[in-house]
């Protein structure tokens, strides 16, 4: 990501000390717990001065869900804000958080992501998952349509790739159930991948990490049996390769199931 | 006409024409002010009526020559409101009326012009399924009968006006300017179905065979563009098994729509038994939330429905379609709250039962009357129980959908009873 976002003149500077955002698990078992972790984040990026990117959907979910409580109960604000006192934090409310798709589309704006293509794909069909909490409530992350969203397709199309529809492509991943019932949770993943082949896609592309380990995962379970896995990779990657970023720097080594090789064939000679 | 104080109604539909007809028949001159090219509203592009099955055109057509014959009557089509000033008793009313390129005195309606206009585009009466040409009236009962030239799609060939006998097409005609002095304002401008393309999970204008009731009605109807043959658009095949699904952009508190629409489960229960009339063998489902047959007979049609025709009525709210690729069919997910399981149903026909709105518009128009809106956006009245047709303007009255969903025996009555209201003030009582 922070290749990337260097090539688009975004600079980032990474977090010291940040903790969990406290999304789902401490969520469910104590509120002001989730509170005060996700508020602690917001109030290192107040105490850097800086605003906050995120570019996993539960943790940009909940920095900004918390922001908004925190923004509107006063009292909830009080008890954080008691916590951070110890290490000398508070937060006052004017850090902004943003995923990396608003960046993309409000700061640096397709144009000159455009422009920092060199190297186009040759039409690869590529199916975009946005991840619940990246979008959703809409009225509150404000990202993108929560029902149509749009920006991961729009950025697939401009590095060259083919947006691929595919049937209940604004489902959940499965991912946040694998706590509670990890069959259920796999079969909900599944379910998505048998979709997203009917239509034939080369690729996922994904702008939340939890649905991406998730998606990647599933195709390695026992269910899935011996159905051709289809690489999963973040945004970053398949935009940082388009823009001339190698393999490597890309950390694509990383990858469960490979893509390169995908997207090779598919490259302009 | 009389020389007794005008009223000026705002509206042409089923609630607007019958309070025209009380006061003009109480000796009061009347101005019926519509901005279509006829009066006649929503009402006149329905197919039947609930919960009687009366065809709709059958009962309102009557109503249409009444009001375009009576004495005291001034019909003022494809005409808005310009500006209002002044008060109760005494308003100063400017109308605009915009240019219909074809004399009203001289037409007759023969239809030659459109015979020969080689221009058709998509009919805005048949909700954009059927066409019409550039010179066109909407539907056989158009009201008045006279043509109307729609400048945006007319190519100036000009053999419209070669055609037509009476010398009635003027293509050199512009708006014109009319000032009114009326006594009393009657606002009865209906409603607009909610845009349900804002729920993109039920595939509305993605999906070829998904359409709105609206659409439903004018596939039925035998002056309807597919001559009353319900067939899906995407192939033309007559659909075996139907899915109504209701309560989209009603009781939706995420999308502003608080409030139920009050006649969607009903015209759905008649569309639904429509649907059965048609072909009999054909597999009928309605999605429901809660079905309110709360008006005279509704109960009892409700009943009909379930045991005569054999419509399946499941409680729940629609999550999501999906489209199968090759046959177009549509598999409706949703979950089944009276056995509590999620469950997936193939139909070859969604029908979405849409809430309705305040119509486009209403905003301007409520500033240049001078009334109050309530926050949903309809006009507000004075008073729950004993003002319900009166707006909190004095000399200004409501009735129809303009101040809250109604179906058309409420819209009459509101009708009739704001033409009271109105009359009052013409004959200087107080109200």
């Amino acid at each position: 990501m922070k290749l990337v976002l260097d090539r688009l003149g975004v600079r980032t500077v990474t977090m010291k000390d940040a903790n969990c955002c406290g999304a789902q698990y401490v969520q469910s078992l104590s509120h002001s717990a989730y509170a005060a972790m996700s508020g602690r984040i917001l109030a290192l990026g107040e105490s850097m001065g800086r605003d906050i990117i995120a570019l996993c959907g539960a943790c940009s979910g909940s920095l900004k869900h918390v922001q908004h409580e925190l923004d509107h109960n006063e009292d909830l604000r009080n008890e954080v804000n008691e916590l951070l006192e110890e290490e000398g934090l508070k937060y006052t409310g004017t850090v902004k958080v943003k995923h990396l798709l608003q960046i993309f589309r409000e700061d640096v704006g397709y144009d000159a992501i455009k422009a920092a293509i060199v190297r186009p794909y040759d039409g690869v069909r590529i199916a975009a998952h946005y991840g619940c909490h990246v979008t959703r409530p809409e009225e509150i992350v404000q990202v993108d349509d929560a029902e149509s969203p749009t920006i991961l397709d729009r950025l697939v199309e401009i590095a060259g790739g083919t947006p691929v529809d595919y049937r209940g492509k604004t489902r959940c991943c499965g991912g946040p159930m694998l706590a509670m019932d990890a069959e259920v949770a796999t079969k909900i993943g599944l379910d998505k991948i048998d979709n997203i082949r009917a239509e034939g896609a080369q690729g996922i592309v994904t702008s939340c990490e939890f649905c991406d380990i998730q998606l990647t995962q599933v195709q390695f379970d026992e269910m899935a049996g011996d159905a051709p896995k289809i690489p999963v990779f973040p945004i970053t990657q398949f935009l940082g390769y388009a823009m001339g970023i190698n393999f490597d720097e890309l950390g694509v080594g990383l990858n469960k199931i490979k893509f390169a090789e995908v997207v090779e064939a598919t490259q302009k000679v | 006409m009389s020389d007794k104080k005008a009223a000026l109604v705002i509206g042409g539909g089923v609630a607007g024409m019958q309070a025209a007809l009380d006061i003009a028949n109480q000796g009061f001159p009347v101005y019926l002010v519509e901005r279509t090219p006829s009066i006649g509203g929503r009402m006149a592009m329905l197919d039947k009526t609930f919960p009687t099955l009366d065809c709709s055109a059958c009962i309102l057509t009557p109503k249409l020559s009444e009001v375009a014959h009576h004495q005291n009557i001034t019909l003022l089509t494809y005409s808005e409101v310009g500006s209002v000033s002044g008060k109760s008793g005494d308003f100063k009313v400017r109308i605009n009326r915009k240019a219909r390129y074809v004399r009203e005195d001289r037409c007759s309606g023969c239809g030659d012009c459109a015979a020969v206009c080689p221009v058709e585009v998509p009919n805005e009466f048949d909700q954009g399924i059927g066409f019409r040409k550039a010179i066109y009236v909407g539907f056989p009962q158009s009201t008045p009968n006279v043509y109307t030239v729609d400048k945006e799609s007319c190519i100036d060939c000009d053999r419209c006006v070669k055609a037509c006998e009476r010398d009635a097409i003027d293509m050199d005609m512009e708006d014109e300017m009319l000032d009114l002095n009326v006594g009393a304002i009657i606002v009865a401008t209906g409603f607009e179905l909610f845009d349900i393309t804002q729920y993109p999970r039920l595939g509305y204008g993605t999906y070829r065979n998904v359409i709105h009731a609206m659409e439903f009605e004018r596939l039925i109807n035998a002056a309807g563009p597919t001559g009353g043959h319900l067939v899906r658009l995407s192939d033309g095949k007559s659909p075996k098994s139907i899915g109504f699904i209701q309560c989209v952009g009603a009781r939706d508190v995420q999308k502003g729509v608080p409030y139920c629409s009050r006649v969607c489960c009903m015209y759905s229960i008649k569309n639904a038994v429509m649907a059965l009339e048609h072909d009999p063998e054909a597999e009928v489902w309605v999605y429901y939330a809660d079905i309110r047959a709360f008006g005279k007979g509704f109960e009892e049609f409700y009943e009909m429905a379930k045991k005569r025709f054999g419509v399946r009525f499941v409680r729940g709210r629609v999550a999501e379609i999906m489209e199968g690729r090759t046959t177009g069919n549509l598999v409706v997910k949703f979950e089944d709250t009276e056995s509590s399981k999620v469950r997936l149903v193939e139909h070859d026909l969604v029908v979405i039962s849409p809430g309705i709105l305040p119509p486009e518009g209403m905003d301007t128009l409520a500033t240049k009357v001078g009334i109050n809106q309530s926050e949903d956006g309809y006009i507000a009245i004075q008073h729950t129980f004993f003002g319900p047709t009166a707006t909190r303007t004095p000399g200004v009255f409501v009735c129809g959908c303009a101040d809250g969903p109604k179906d058309i025996p409420d819209s009459v009555t509101a009708g009739s009873a704001a033409a009271m209201k109105a009359t009052i003030v013409l004959s200087g009582g107080s109200t």
